[in-house]
């Protein structure tokens, strides 16, 4: 890597994040400016003060609703392995179950949160079930891909190895699969906080989507925008998180990226 | 080879006799291969010419036992052998190396296929990592290497397994001109000094005889035999033989039988 593009790489967060913190300064000033009731729009400085003053609440409140995605996300994630899995493997599983994981994405999730809260309780169970069902999605579907998108003549090249169909599966199908299957995994963690807080809005007494319900109608609107940060806050780090683990698992596919943009050579 | 009376003592390494196979291509039966003559002597570099179509991939898939002929035996050291999977070595023009492995345990698959733990095979290979030119290269993901050591990596998988024949289906196809010449050098000198027995199939006609013992033409679809030419060149070759009589006298036997074709067509 040159000198030059070091620079520009350490200085590519230094706009956005300008721009961002332009526009909080204009939030403030208009707010003040105009006399804007803090129950109709409080002032960033408000938000970050609440964020402050009621971080014990929030800080439980946001533990609530990581543990649900923890969980949830974690069942995902067997759920779609397994059937990606079965899937790629069967070609029974694949006429059978592939059209009705499909179909399956069609039915409203918020439509059928109700039904849960009848059949499982208000606990933490219909929340994990909720993120579950949202998230298992985009990583089966994807790995799914990854499984089968395969160069007929790798699987020759194997077969002559003398591989058996298990061996090829473990050895080319699997890692093959893995960059679709960080894809699926990014989408799945980008929608999982939305999933949880649909789970705590239909039902339930704590998370940071309740502490939104409950305090919109009290007009704590600095509260409603503290945990809304939270939230945004949770999503981005939790991809974050997808992002480094995908680096370390696939360090060859990075290699590869940059040598094909011609950062190496 | 030169002396008749071992010729016929001798047990081909290959025998493949009266061997036939047809493909259904949009629901008529189309022949590929017909009646096809074969035989590889132990040790011996026997290439197979012919235009594009005649089957020679195809001839290769079988041999390889990747496909099944329709009728025809085919013989290892005299031994009729159904499942030929696993028991010769098989390469193809692309080298099919994974992305996600280190040139190391690239080279080592085939033996971990066999069930040799990755560590054995890693501690096994090092000798020939080195004797192909490839080692201070283990350590690197295939997407940093130039394509012939790519092809030479591919070429070490296919050698790794002990396998006497070694089948090659256009290995130099994808290479620019230098590196293809260089490669056929480095070739010539590796069956020989490990001692394989080796069939090429190419549409190289200079390649072909450079590199063969004897050389077998193909026709046009069906395939079949249609000139078996023996190469007299004395070994260890040389570049300066392609500029030679003997060198072009050769070439003109098998340039002719490919006009007519060409020119009937």
């Amino acid at each position: 890597m040159t000198f030059v593009r070091k620079i520009q790489r350490s200085t590519a967060w230094i706009l956005p994040m300008g721009i961002l913190l332009f526009l909080l300064v204009l939030w403030e000033v208009l707010v003040r400016a105009g006399n804007v009731p803090a129950w109709q729009l409080p002032t960033p400085s408000a938000i970050l003060n609440e964020l402050i003053v009621s971080k014990g609440l929030l800080w439980s409140h946001t533990l609530v609703t990581l543990e649900e995605i923890g969980v949830g996300f974690s069942a995902a994630l067997i759920t779609g392995w397994t059937l990606a899995a079965g899937i790629a493997y069967s070609r029974i599983l694949e006429r059978s179950v592939y059209p009705i994981i499909i179909a399956s994405q069609t039915i409203p999730i918020i439509a059928i949160a109700p039904l849960l809260l009848i059949w499982v309780g208000y606990g933490l169970t219909p929340k994990v079930i909720i993120v579950a069902l949202i998230c298992f999605y985009p990583i089966s579907v994807n790995t799914v891909d990854g499984l089968k998108s395969i160069d007929p003549d790798m699987v020759n090249m194997f077969r002559t190895l003398g591989a058996s169909r298990f061996q090829v599966f473990t050895k080319l199908q699997i890692p093959n699969s893995l960059p679709f299957m960080f894809s699926g995994i990014k989408i799945g963690i980008s929608v999982s906080v939305i999933a949880a807080v649909i789970g705590e809005w239909v039902g339930g007494s704590e998370g940071l989507g309740y502490l939104i319900t409950y305090s919109q109608p009290l007009f704590l609107t600095a509260r409603v925008f503290a945990a809304i940060f939270l939230l945004s806050l949770m999503g981005i780090i939790l991809f974050a998180l997808a992002v480094w683990i995908e680096h370390l698992t696939m360090p060859w596919y990075f290699n590869a990226k940059r040598i094909n943009s011609g950062e190496i050579l | 080879m030169s002396n008749p009376e071992t010729i016929l003592s001798e047990l081909p390494k290959i025998n493949v006799k009266r061997l036939s196979k047809t493909y259904l291509i949009d629901g008529k039966t189309e022949s590929i291969l017909k009646d096809i003559d074969f035989f590889v002597r132990p040790g011996e570099f026997v290439s197979i010419i012919g235009a594009s179509g005649c089957g020679k991939s195809t001839f290769l898939h079988i041999l390889a036992g990747l496909e099944s002929p329709d009728s025809g035996i085919i013989e290892f050291d005299g031994i009729s052998v159904d499942s030929r999977l696993g028991e010769v070595g098989y390469m193809q023009q692309k080298d099919l190396l994974l992305p996600w492995r280190t040139v190391l345990d690239n080279v080592i698959l085939g033996l971990q296929i066999e069930g040799v733990s990755r560590k054995r095979a890693r501690i096994d290979s090092l000798d020939l990592i080195d004797q192909f030119g490839l080692l201070g290269f283990e350590n690197l993901y295939p997407d940093a290497l130039s394509g012939g050591m790519r092809q030479r990596a591919a070429f070490l998988r296919t050698m790794l397994l002990g396998q006497t024949i070694i089948l090659l289906d256009e290995p130099f196809g994808a290479l620019d001109a230098l590196t293809k010449l260089n490669m056929q050098k480095w070739l010539m000198d590796v069956c020989l000094r490990m001692n394989k027995t080796t069939v090429l199939v190419t549409h190289d006609i200079d390649e072909a005889l450079l590199l063969s013992d004897r050389v077998y033409l193909l026709t046009s679809r069906p395939g079949r035999n249609n000139l078996i030419l023996d190469v007299g060149l004395v070994r260890p070759r040389d570049y300066e033989m392609v500029t030679g009589t003997m060198f072009s006298d050769l070439k003109k036997q098998l340039m002719e039988p490919l006009w007519e074709e060409i020119g009937a067509s």
